[in-house]
């Protein structure tokens, strides 16, 4: 059962277009990643489906309430934790958890619960008479989500919740997003992190220059790239961008990058040899010291489909 | 509605730098100035005794007579004490006497001319002066009535001699005035534009800045809701401001405000009001503009402010009636002379502006780009 159907979405600022007949399906249940490099569209489309934007063309449904139309009703189900963290850094945990869940009518015994369930699901119990301010970074970043959740909201949409996170953080989050799906919540999940949507996600859409570039399980995206694999070479010595410059020229090479001592470089298939680039390696002093053929990722699907690498922008 | 109201309460109430410039700033300003002007001027105190030497030299019939009239009228009065007889004296006696201090001022009257000498204390000197100026201008009249008309001078003879109970004395206002009373009600209506204005303008811009905008707007809240609910937050405010400010002045330093406590209810009213109006509209402003507007407004407030006299009692340019100038225009006419007409007509303004403000502000809001 599709729970949102977003069918040729189209959303244009001026003469630019930043969701360009945009059309994928969420279904109940489902955590849904949402990829795409900055500038991609990925935030518009979330603000549409938050109700925060309006578009210019197409459908937007959810739970089978009609957006713009039946805004209200898709606002009660909704929970959003926005990149930014949203929070009144005066107030404490409790008040920030119970100002959020207030908006969406429950009060007294009801709202004490949820508040009390909310910052013991983000394991902020103890803290709740902490203010905001004085938490670290990852506590802000749960309470952030617990201000999203508290209120029981059918779907859940989350964008970049554990930036600027530490690991313990990173585990509790996302050990909090599984736990909430278990239950019965469909969530909306993008990230830069492509480890943590390839973890989560039962679904991914990745989207470039807003439009749908691929949706698929991890499975399925993997199938887009069929005509190149990645080559890890062990170096000994120190690479530049223009030894990487010097790579990405090479024929049958399509991309090339260079991190702790490790070369990446994506190939074609029907690359012939890969003298060429052990020579050029060689040429400029670096010993090659490993090397290794790798199958294509989701980082390497997401590079083929958009020309640009996922973690290095989001950095 | 109250759910943002209470947000915007105990943000404000626990953030150290609002606390400090709407509410501790206030309350120590009014101890500085308190304390700085508490042996200044009083404006309505009395004067005190005042002692004239005086020495009637010459003149003519009218002369003298208006004269010796004037001098027993003043010596008639409780508060003036004519030092020796005017008679006797001549004009170096009365110079003598001020400058040793045994008179505050002298009068001389010869050939129909009158010369003050003026002592040391120079509101007592003026007060002599006033007099004078007030007996010379009238003998002056009549000695042109009795030029054109010699037969007048019986007439006026005959009005001289009854008695004098045509001046009724009335106080104008039934408390002393301190500059305290002043000095708060500038303060309050400085604070009311500094505080609320500052505090209104960064609420949407912050809450825009952090996403929680965004949070709240996706809620099922009505943008309605929204607005006038961070607006009602700034009428707390508002409130607290006020209090504080008239308190301590109240209780510090014998500020008196209006004479009927009706009317001093009405007066916090009005500051109510407008530290709401002032909020309101930099609400809107804050949710209009995109860029951090702490800085010009600050430059706007204080200039307004400056031009109305808040600090010095001056009207920058004359005809032209800055808000604040308005503000402290109503609440000093309702304080000082007990009228309520113009303080009434400004808490009209205010609560259109603060109508006016949650409208725009809610159709404002309801165009989502604002919000993103």
């Amino acid at each position: 059962m599709d729970y949102v159907n977003v069918n040729r979405l189209t959303k244009k600022y001026g003469d630019f277009t930043a969701v360009d007949n945009l059309s994928f399906t969420v279904k109940k249940g489902e955590i849904f990643g949402f990829l795409g490099p900055n500038g991609a569209g990925k935030t518009t489309t979330l603000n549409v489906l938050s109700t925060l934007s309006d578009f210019d063309r197409g459908e937007v449904e959810i739970a089978g309430f009609s957006l713009p139309k039946q805004e209200f009703s898709v606002k009660r189900i909704l929970g959003l934790v926005p990149q930014e963290i949203a929070l009144y850094t005066d107030l404490t945990a409790r008040e920030n958890v119970t100002l959020f869940a207030s908006l969406y009518g429950l009060s007294g015994a009801a709202l004490k619960s949820a508040v009390d369930e909310a910052l013991a699901f983000v394991g902020l119990a103890d803290e709740a008479k902490k203010r905001a301010k004085k938490m670290s970074g990852g506590q802000q970043r749960r309470l952030n989500i617990a201000c999203g959740i508290a209120h029981g909201p059918e779907l859940i949409i989350m964008d970049e919740p554990t930036v600027g996170v530490d690991a313990r953080s990173r585990d509790l989050i996302m050990g909090s997003i599984r736990t909430l799906n278990e239950r019965g919540a469909t969530i909306i999940y993008t990230s830069h992190y492509m480890p943590e949507v390839q973890e989560l996600a039962d679904r991914i859409a990745i989207i470039d220059h807003g439009r749908l570039a691929a949706i698929g399980t991890e499975e399925e995206l993997l199938s887009h790239v069929t005509d190149r694999k990645t080559l890890r070479v062990g170096v000994d010595g120190k690479g530049d961008a223009a030894l990487i410059e010097t790579l990405s020229r090479l024929p049958g090479v399509k991309h090339a990058s260079l991190a702790d001592a490790e070369l990446r470089v994506d190939v074609d298939l029907t690359l012939p040899s890969i003298s060429p680039i052990i020579g050029t390696l060689m040429e400029r002093g670096l010993a090659v010291k490993s090397l290794a053929e790798e199958a294509p990722t989701l980082e390497t699907t997401f590079l083929a489909l958009t020309g640009n690498e996922l973690t290095k922008e989001g950095a | 509605m109250f759910i943002q109201a209470k947000s915007y309460i105990l943000t404000y109430f626990r953030d150290k730098s609002a606390m400090f410039f709407s509410l501790l700033f206030p309350a120590l300003l009014c101890f500085v100035l308190g304390t700085m002007l508490q042996s200044l001027d009083n404006p309505d105190a009395p004067l005190g005794e005042i002692r004239i030497a005086a020495a009637a030299e010459g003149g003519g019939d009218a002369f003298r007579t208006g004269t010796a009239s004037f001098l027993d009228a003043l010596r008639d009065s409780t508060d003036v004490t004519i030092v020796g007889s005017a008679a006797d004296a001549d004009v170096d006696s009365v110079k003598a006497a001020v400058d040793a201090g045994e008179a505050d001022a002298g009068l001389v009257f010869s050939e129909g001319k009158i010369s003050v000498y003026e002592g040391a204390d120079i509101v007592k000197s003026g007060a002599v002066r006033f007099m004078a100026q007030s007996f010379s201008r009238q003998y002056d009249a009549i000695a042109v009535a009795v030029a054109n008309d010699p037969q007048r001078m019986e007439e006026i003879l005959a009005v001289a001699d009854q008695s004098h109970d045509g001046l009724t004395e009335k106080q104008v206002s039934g408390v002393n005035r301190s500059m305290m009373d002043f000095y708060a009600v500038a303060m309050i209506v400085m604070i009311a534009f500094m505080g609320n204005g500052i505090g209104g303008a960064s609420t949407f811009f912050s809450m825009r800045r952090d996403g929680s905008l965004r949070r709240i707007t996706a809620s099922p809240k009505s943008r309605v809701q929204i607005f006038f609910g961070y607006m009602l937050g700034g009428l707390v405010q508002s409130a607290a401001q006020a209090a504080v400010v008239m308190l301590c002045a109240y209780f510090l330093y014998g500020a008196s405000y209006a004479d009927r406590w009706q009317d001093n209810v009405l007066l916090f009213c009005f500051f109510l009001l407008l530290g709401a109006a002032v909020s309101g509209m930099c609400n809107l402003f804050g949710l209009f503009v995109r860029f951090n507007p702490y800085t010009p407004l600050m430059a706007i407030f204080w200039a307004m402010l400056y031009m109305s006299g808040t600090f010095n009692k001056d009207i920058a340019i004359p005809g032209i009636k800055l808000p604040p100038a308005a503000a402290q225009e109503a609440a000093f006419d309702l304080t000082v002379f007990g009228r309520d007409e113009k303080t009434l007509a400004a808490m009209a303004v205010c609560a259109a502006i603060i109508a006016a403000s949650g409208i725009l502000g809610s159709l404002l809001l309801k165009r989502k780009a604002v919000v993103l």
